[in-house]
């Protein structure tokens, strides 16, 4: 009785400090990206700004290049954290993220088509974005079901329309009249370069939503790790709280990646790192957004100054994601676990 | 602990084309162990999911004390019943505590915190399973049949009165399967806990059951006591086997022996 | 006397199956004699005949001439590529067991991608017998690794594990060739034929230094078939039977890498080619990989063709990289292959 209360307090304490050290880095990087760029500015000035002071240059700066950065960075990395989390805790697989089985690709498809063929701009490309998505989470769903939506199928069929759709977009974006290399950049692996402050609002409202709505599941998810039988018979409705999860994942990832494009690997590695600090100490979701978070700022910080050239933070976290991708497979097929 | 009563009424079963169960009829006896036997893909795995409510029915139902179960609230059944799969997952790295609780999940609502009933619950459970020395080691590294004590521990932690379980001794040797089994058995003794359960064992199932049930081809085939269901013109009938029915010394149980075509006595002569 | 009846039974089975491949060998020779005569005659640009003759004939006296000279290269290579392609899809479907094994799902070509590139943009890497080496290198390496991967773990190198294994390295490495290429703005503008291949811009001179590379690998993998027929009873039987196991994989495979990294070297990353056609000569012709690899050969070259014909026709006047479009027909096509299989084999 007492072992058992001691146990699951030690494990709420640590739940509780991870979650704290991983706050404290997301802030963190939050204030590197605001006080830090081409010039230092005191952390002070920064503070001062934003609270409507007027510094000469400072205040452009700030409101203008580094808080839109900031703020898109830091949303978007939420959102990728926690959308991929909840798909690979559902699908039982690390390697089930939305990036890998399509849906990223859904949404930054939609995106090129809008911008490129229809020349549209603004929050259009975003609700035709999250509707791609959501369409493409749907025809994964509809072409893997047979007598029930087998995990295994439903990654490998949205391996096959991922690379049906990254070669829409190379299409596409191949025949743009302005083809740059940074347009392919940001569809491709994601950037911050293009952030305004207005992007923002919009990702910060379907994060709130979709967000709030999954925290609400997480017991549920955490059930439904021990299969779908055990789930069921603990209580849940596992087809329901299923459809739930994944049209509120697919919601904030469709968004965030119409703003900032598939930024790689985020989505995959934050909930397997959240993992590692988390340990089985609790709920994955809040560690694995803030994860995210820090991934997205810190990449796009390295990118954009502790190398040589600027790289958008998509090809940072590519780079950097792909050897941990690579020992995750081995790590998780010698074990034949998930997560 | 009030009994609760399992009745399956006029149930059939099918996925496709196929019909797995066929107007099923039965009555499970409660705060007693009963064991379904048949022939593989006979349909006992299905009847067990559709008592648990896992598959829906295509006609007839399932009902709890008079109702329906596909009409109850999901948790409100998962308070009343509660089912081990057969290959049930267990999260990467976590402990024997952390998975016992799990159990817990349908007491709880969205929002409410755990409670001293949750921790107690949970206590009882590693205790009756013998288990309480694993509480802070990984699943991963226990050894099977100490794994499926574990499994057993979340399905009591649920706290229920019925427990439903796909074939609980597969992939355990002989000694594990007789641990796991006189295990339930005691919980039945002590809480009066109906069990309802799959063995592909004939001689195990004649063993522990107080009521046996064979299924042939998606059809209810017998239903009794062992002494009256395990015969050898029943073996015949589910398994197509020629067998002889002798009583165990040490129960008092049917003992089913088989006979192949070689290694006779007459062929000795 | 039942034995008799046995065994003329046998022997009638046997007949009609052979003359039912002998139907289809003619049968797929006549669409790849058409659809190479297709390629030829059909462009963006309208080609009258007597400037066709005369073209094929060697002369390049004007521009519609001149623009059927372009496409005998094209051809050619669009049948090499797809060929060599499609045989290594089936000699590695039948090394791995794998229904799913193919040099663009099993990361080869994006490691032939890569290794290219890495070459070029840190070693200066230019001769053209250069590259084909790295190509082939970097697919040799990514099968390894892949395969290494996949089979880690329970149960061996199930379909599943070796396709996310590929997929997964897949990304990792194109991510990667962004990374290598970016900041060298004198090569990024080729960025795009290392991650989408094709055909187009195809020349007699650049071909030729493949040549020796596919006939190689052509031989190798042919000759291979009989020992991809032990393997595909299981590494054990296959054992029993004489086989020396490690040593046909070994063999077989390297065939298949050279082919996927020669090919990957003039044309890019082209997907799905590998997969799609030998599952359809499996259903025409059956499993015997005597029958399968040059039936597989020769519906692939007929594939890439068809797709290279298409790609010029659908978005006149621009063009579609053939990588591009068998990603169109080979990604159903892969979902299709997903869904048949049963739930418990993946």
């Amino acid at each position: 009785m007492t072992l058992v209360r001691e146990s699951r307090r030690s494990r709420a304490r640590r739940h509780g400090l991870a979650v704290a050290l991983l706050t404290a880095m997301a802030v963190i990087l939050f204030a590197l990206t605001l006080s830090l760029g081409q010039s230092f500015t005191p952390p002070v000035d920064v503070l001062r700004v934003l609270l409507g002071e007027d510094l000469p240059g400072v205040t452009f700066t700030i409101w203008q290049l580094r808080l839109p950065r900031a703020l898109l960075g830091l949303l978007a990395g939420l959102s990728f954290g926690l959308g991929g989390v909840v798909f690979q805790i559902l699908l039982r697989n690390p390697l089930a993220s939305p990036d890998i089985i399509g849906i990223s690709w859904g949404a930054s498809a939609a995106a090129v088509f809008c911008i490129v063929v229809l020349s549209l701009s603004g929050p259009l490309v975003s609700v035709v974005a999250v509707a791609a998505g959501l369409a493409v989470a749907l025809l994964v769903t509809v072409l893997s079901f047979r007598n029930g939506v087998g995990g295994t199928r439903f990654i490998l069929v949205g391996i096959g329309v991922a690379a049906m759709l990254e070669s829409a977009i190379a299409y596409v974006l191949s025949t743009a009249p302005s083809w740059t290399l940074q347009d392919a950049m940001r569809w491709l692996t994601g950037s911050l370069n293009s952030a305004q402050l207005a992007q923002s609002l919009p990702l910060a409202l379907v994060l709130a939503g979709c967000g709030g709505l999954l925290l609400t599941r997480g017991r549920d998810l955490e059930a439904l790790r021990m299969g779908d039988d055990v789930a069921a018979a603990l209580g849940i409705r596992v087809a329901g709280t299923r459809a739930i999860v994944i049209s509120a994942g697919v919601g904030m990832i469709a968004t965030a990646t119409a703003a900032t494009g598939p930024i790689a690997f985020v989505a995959f590695l934050s909930g397997p790192i959240a993992a590692r600090i988390v340990g089985n100490s609790g709920s994955l979701l809040i560690p694995s957004a803030l994860v995210g978070a820090s991934l997205v700022l810190l990449g796009d910080y390295i990118g954009q100054f502790l190398l040589p050239g600027r790289y958008p933070v998509g090809v940072v976290t590519g780079a950097l994601g792909a050897p941990y991708l690579i020992y995750l497979i081995i790590r998780t097929n010698r074990s034949g676990g998930s997560l | 602990m009030s009994a609760r009563s399992l009745t399956i009424n006029a149930l059939s079963v099918g996925y496709g084309d196929t019909e797995v169960l066929t107007d099923m009829d039965l009555a499970i006896p409660s705060g007693r162990t009963t064991v379904i036997v048949g022939a593989n893909a006979c349909g006992k795995s299905t009847l067990l999911r559709a008592m648990s409510r896992l598959i829906s029915p295509r006609r007839g139902q399932v009902l709890l004390d008079g109702k329906s179960i596909h009409r109850m609230p999901s948790r409100e059944l998962a308070r009343s019943m509660g089912l081990l799969p057969q290959s049930p997952i267990a999260p990467e790295g976590i402990t024997v505590a952390d998975l016992v609780s799990r159990g817990r999940h349908p007491h709880q609502g969205m929002f409410s915190s755990w409670t001293k009933r949750d921790d107690e619950a949970v206590a009882n459970a590693l205790a009756a399973t013998a288990t309480a020395e694993l509480a802070d080691r990984p699943v991963d590294e226990l050894s099977g049949g100490q794994r499926q004590r574990v499994w057993i521990a979340m399905a009591l932690a649920q706290q229920t009165e019925i427990l439903l379980l796909d074939e609980p001794t597969t992939f355990l040797d002989i000694s594990h399967q007789i641990d796991v089994l006189d295990l339930l058995m005691d919980l039945n003794r002590a809480q009066a806990t109906t069990i309802v359960m799959v063995l592909h064992d004939l001689n195990l199932a004649a063993r522990y059951a107080d009521h046996l049930i064979t299924m042939v081809r998606g059809r209810l085939h017998l239903a009794g006591s062992p002494q009256d269901v395990l015969t050898e013109e029943t073996v015949r009938q589910v398994f197509g086997l020629e067998s002889c029915i002798i009583t165990d010394p040490t129960s008092g149980r049917p003992i089913m022996l088989p006979i192949g075509r070689h290694k006779m006595e007459s062929e000795r002569a | 006397m039942t034995q008799t009846l046995q065994q003329s039974l046998a022997t009638n089975a046997w007949e009609s199956r052979s003359s039912r491949r002998r139907l289809w060998l003619i049968a797929t020779l006549t669409l790849l004699v058409l659809l190479c005569a297709l390629s030829i005659t059909v462009g963006t640009r309208q080609v009258v005949w007597t400037n066709l003759f005369a073209a094929l004939g060697g002369r390049i006296d004007n521009i519609d001439q001149a623009a059927v000279a372009v496409r005998i290269p094209r051809t050619v290579l669009a049948l090499l590529a797809g060929a060599a392609l499609a045989l290594a899809g089936a000699v590695m479907q039948g090394v791995t067991r794998n229904p799913l094994a193919d040099p663009g799902i099993l990361g080869l070509n994006m490691g032939a991608s890569l290794a290219v590139v890495i070459g070029v943009a840190w070693f200066d890497v230019g001769s053209a017998y250069a590259y084909i080496w790295i190509a082939i290198f970097g697919a040799a390496a990514t099968a390894v690794f892949v395969f290494t991967i996949g089979s880690l773990g329970r149960g061996g190198a199930t379909p599943l594990k070796l396709a996310l294994a590929g997929a997964a390295t897949t990304v990792a490495f194109s991510s990667l060739v962004i990374a290598v290429v970016l900041p060298r703005s004198d090569i990024a503008g080729g960025i795009r034929s290392w991650q989408i291949g094709g055909v187009g811009g195809a020349t007699f001179d650049r071909l030729e230094p493949v040549l020796p590379f596919l006939i190689v690998g052509f031989v190798i993998t042919l000759l291979s078939a009989r020992r991809l027929n032990s393997l595909a009873l299981g590494d054990e039987l296959a054992a029993g039977l004489g086989e020396r196991v490690v040593l046909a994989r070994a063999t077989a495979g390297f065939g298949a890498v050279l082919l996927a990294g020669a090919t990957t070297a003039i044309c890019g990353p082209i997907g799905f080619v590998g997969l799609v056609v030998p599952h359809l000569c499996r259903m025409l012709i059956g499993v015997d990989h005597r029958w399968l690899l040059p039936f597989s050969a020769i519906g692939g070259a007929c594939l890439l063709l068809a797709a290279d014909v298409v790609g010029r026709l659908v978005v006149r006047p621009s063009e579609l990289d053939v990588g591009i479009v068998t990603a169109f027909v080979g990604a159903p096509f892969f979902i299709w292959i997903v869904r048949r299989q049963r739930g418990r084999e993946l």
